[in-house]
């Protein structure tokens, strides 16, 4: 005999026709013996059954204007991912230059990633990161003899989400800044790694990429690949682990 | 975790995606409810509505043809939902769940199917008691009895186990019993 506790557990699945048969039998043979819990059932039952047949009622239809912005959201994007490849090489080389012009700090964190999103297109496009995955030791060498960054690259590899494909100095802030090139399935995926400077975190949208900016020591991290969010919020939580070890 | 889907080689890139796009604003009008009742007012409903959309295009790629794009774009709907109210000063999810723990709890109106149904609930009455679920409970629940999503399609678009989609439409479901029964006041005690 089930008791009224596990009765609980398997009510909703009951109600829902989501039970195998002989668990619906041992419902039906406490229900038949405890009033309470017929009660407790057949008030969600009466939610249950009312919210179905009012399903075409409840349902309000989209206003017109919202369905013409939507439609017009999906051409946008079939313009922007058929522009974006021809134009790359030709603007954002001329993007780049400007960078120096900044200084690091003190500036909107929207500004700072939509900097960083340019560079990390121009360097994913310009120079195909999709090579063999660069030596980890040269790396963290690298970083810290250019950068001072003790901690060494997060290297991904067989069992985390993304593996690296690259490190360079980026143009931004007269070259301070470190930028790593990750591949996830494939898809680029940078992290800047950004001195004397700790932002706070921040998900911003820039030139249809996702950014994720987050303070790490005295350093900003930025993580920027295109991406839904929560894909990013997974992969940056590979990232401070791996700097936390 | 971290599952991309890979396109298909048989359809051209062009047509299926005009094919994705159409689907996807076929559900217009399902987003659009549900945005209604997870943001409570029709200016926020329609800014969550088409940011989802614009979310949904620049990330098709990461759709799995032949699994459900209805459950898919909810998923969005739900994370960006969430990004909004993240300013917010509680999380409605955890806070507002562990508030009506004991009100859940109580002895349940015994009112039967057929009665709560016959006595006439007003839409307007239903919608109100639905706005007064906790977010997390109302979003579980419309989910299920309005959009007729699976458990598990549940648990992956409000990314929760199943277990808790599971208590939370029960919860929830319970919950809106009660608050219908006591809104009607003269028939809360049939029984």
């Amino acid at each position: 005999m089930l008791t009224c506790t596990e009765l609980d557990r398997l009510a909703t699945p009951y109600l829902d026709e989501e039970l195998p048969g002989a668990d619906r039998e041992t419902v039906d043979s406490h229900l038949r013996a405890c009033p309470p819990c017929r009660a407790r059932l057949e008030a969600e039952a009466g939610a249950r059954a009312l919210l179905h047949a009012r399903r075409g009622t409840l349902a309000e239809p989209a206003p017109p204007a919202l369905r013409s912005r939507c439609a017009r959201a999906a051409t946008s994007s079939r313009r922007w991912h058929r522009a974006v490849p021809l134009a790359l090489a030709a603007t954002l080389i001329l993007a780049v230059g400007a960078y120096a012009l900044y200084a690091a700090s003190g500036r909107s964190t929207q500004l700072l990633a939509a900097e960083l999103t340019l560079d990390h297109m121009k360097c994913f496009a310009l120079q195909s990161a999709g090579g063999p995955p660069m030596n980890l030791p040269t790396v963290d060498a690298a970083l810290a003899r250019r950068f001072g960054w003790q901690e060494g690259a997060p290297a991904g590899g067989a069992d985390a989400p993304i593996h690296l494909v690259g490190a360079r100095r980026c143009f931004y802030a007269d070259g301070a800044v470190a930028h790593l090139l990750y591949r996830h399935d494939g898809h680029a995926v940078s992290l800047f790694l950004v001195p004397n400077t700790a932002r706070a975190r921040q998900l911003v949208s820039v030139l249809g990429h996702e950014a994720l900016v987050w303070p790490e020591h005295d350093w900003t991290c930025v993580l920027i690949a295109r991406e839904p969010p929560r894909e990013m919020e997974k992969m940056a939580a590979y990232m401070r682990e791996s700097m936390a070890r | 975790m971290f599952r991309r889907s890979r396109p298909s080689a048989s359809t051209p890139p062009a047509a299926a995606a005009r094919g994705f796009e159409d689907e996807a604003l076929s559900y217009l009008d399902r987003l659009y409810g549900a945005a209604l009742r997870l943001t409570g007012n029709a200016a926020d409903a329609e800014d969550l509505v088409q940011d989802t959309y614009v979310k949904a295009f620049r990330f098709a790629s990461r759709f799995e043809p032949g699994t459900n794009l209805r459950a898919w774009l909810f998923t969005i709907l739900h994370n960006t939902a969430r990004n909004r109210r993240r300013d917010a000063a509680h999380d409605p999810a955890t806070a507002d769940s562990e508030a009506v723990e004991r009100a859940a709890d109580r002895p349940a109106d015994a009112a039967t199917p057929e009665q709560l149904l016959m006595r006439g609930v007003m839409d307007a009455d239903l919608k109100a008691a639905l706005d007064s679920l906790p977010a997390a409970f109302r979003e579980a629940v419309w989910l299920r009895d309005v959009e007729e999503l699976s458990y598990a399609e549940i648990a992956r678009a409000v990314d929760v186990p199943i277990g808790t989609v599971m208590s939370r439409i029960s919860r929830g479901r319970r919950l809106l019993h009660e608050r219908l029964t006591t809104r009607t006041g003269q028939h809360a005690h049939v029984h």
